[in-house]
């Protein structure tokens, strides 16, 4: 199943985001296709976050990205982050 | 330098920091994520500090510290040596020194300098001395002067570093904070003086001379129960404050004593003596009025 179909990998993801991100919102406040990272973003995540992200998604599931460009594309929403950590 | 506010703030050794988020949230609007305990000290100890006053916005900041961050460093040690990985970017971050001064002066919106400060046993003294020089050239009108730390990660440590004559003291986290500017009006006192000395007996005989009568002394942490009294004998203070052996220690303490002094001692004047490893004496001199 990809994981944008995931509803409990996503909700997952949403709760690294908050704990790894030092984040005083709860899980219903990210939506999934809400961009993630910028100022047009509802919680305006930075690039310190994303490393952030990464080393725990690396811990946490094994995925590694090193890429800034990649970790960006993939980190785009929370859909497009589970997509990236479950393909299929 | 006068002082115009302080805030000698201690707790408990904390396991858990949400409660000390949520007293902050009393003192400051301003808003705080990516923190560390280091980091939420330094702004507890400035915020009850400068709570409702107006500050400049040229205020600076010297943040005084004898093991800076420390249960941030013990992380990223963690994550690199036990579980193999890269550490994590904000405990990283927030192992550097100046890190929660930063805060500090972003929290106050302050453009002026920001600083910390470590110097083996005496950090706070010599963050004092530090503004001292600043106020004197002109450089600075408004200033913030603390000592912040963490309590120690083990008595085995603390018992290693410190005189065996503390063995049962209590260890706390502090954050003691001086606000300071150059104009005596209003002010609760003043910072007189930092001085140090290689000589014990020049230091005693500099305290007689300076102290005046009718005083409150301290002492830091090195100091030995014998080494109190002959200075007692000699300069016969009015009262000791015991601020170790009441409220407990932390590396700072010093900041934590001075500003007790201005907020609950009734005696004229103050002198804080500490000494360092190197058996060096340095004395803060501080009066009311």
């Amino acid at each position: 199943m990809k994981g944008s179909l995931d509803e409990r990998l996503k909700t997952e993801l949403k709760e690294l985001i908050i704990a790894e991100c030092d984040l005083d919102i709860g899980t219903d406040e990210i939506g999934d296709d809400d961009t993630l990272f910028g100022s047009d973003s509802p919680i305006g995540l930075d690039s310190v976050d994303a490393l952030q992200i990464s080393i725990a998604v690396q811990n946490k599931y094994g995925v590694v990205i090193t890429d800034s460009k990649v970790l960006r594309r993939v980190m785009k929403t929370i859909n497009t982050f589970a997509d990236y950590i479950q393909p299929e | 330098m006068y002082v115009h506010a302080v805030s000698p703030f201690i707790c408990d050794p904390l396991d858990n920091i949400d409660g000390l988020k949520a007293d902050l949230k009393n003192y400051t609007d301003f808003f705080f994520r990516r923190v560390n305990k280091f980091i939420l000290l330094s702004l507890m100890g400035v915020h009850r500090c400068v709570h409702g006053k107006e500050i400049d916005k040229s205020i600076a900041v010297y943040l005084a510290t004898e093991n800076g961050n420390l249960g941030d460093t013990e992380n990223v040690l963690h994550q690199m040596y036990r579980e193999n990985s890269f550490p994590k970017p904000f405990n990283f971050i927030n192992t550097m020194s100046n890190t929660a001064s930063f805060y500090v002066a972003q929290s106050l919106k302050s453009l002026g300098r920001s600083i910390t400060v470590s110097s083996k046993n005496v950090s706070f003294e010599r963050a004092l001395e530090l503004a001292m020089v600043d106020f004197k050239q002109g450089q600075v009108k408004e200033a913030l002067v603390g000592g912040v730390d963490e309590a120690v990660l083990s008595r085995e440590y603390f018992m290693e570093k410190y005189d065996q004559a503390y063995h049962d003291v209590k260890l706390v986290e502090g954050s003691g904070w001086l606000y300071l500017t150059a104009d005596a009006a209003g002010a609760l006192g003043k910072v007189d003086d930092v001085r140090t000395f290689e000589d014990r007996d020049e230091a005693i005989k500099w305290t007689h001379d300076n102290a005046g009568t009718g005083f409150t002394i301290a002492f830091g942490i090195l100091m030995t129960p014998q080494e109190k009294e002959i200075w007692k004998k000699a300069c016969t203070p009015k009262e000791e404050l015991d601020y170790i052996g009441m409220n407990g220690f932390y590396d700072t303490a010093a900041a934590f004593a001075v500003s007790t002094f201005f907020g609950t001692c009734k005696e004229n004047a103050l002198v804080h003596i500490n000494r360092n490893t190197q058996g060096q004496y340095v004395i803060i001199l501080c009066s009311r009025g």
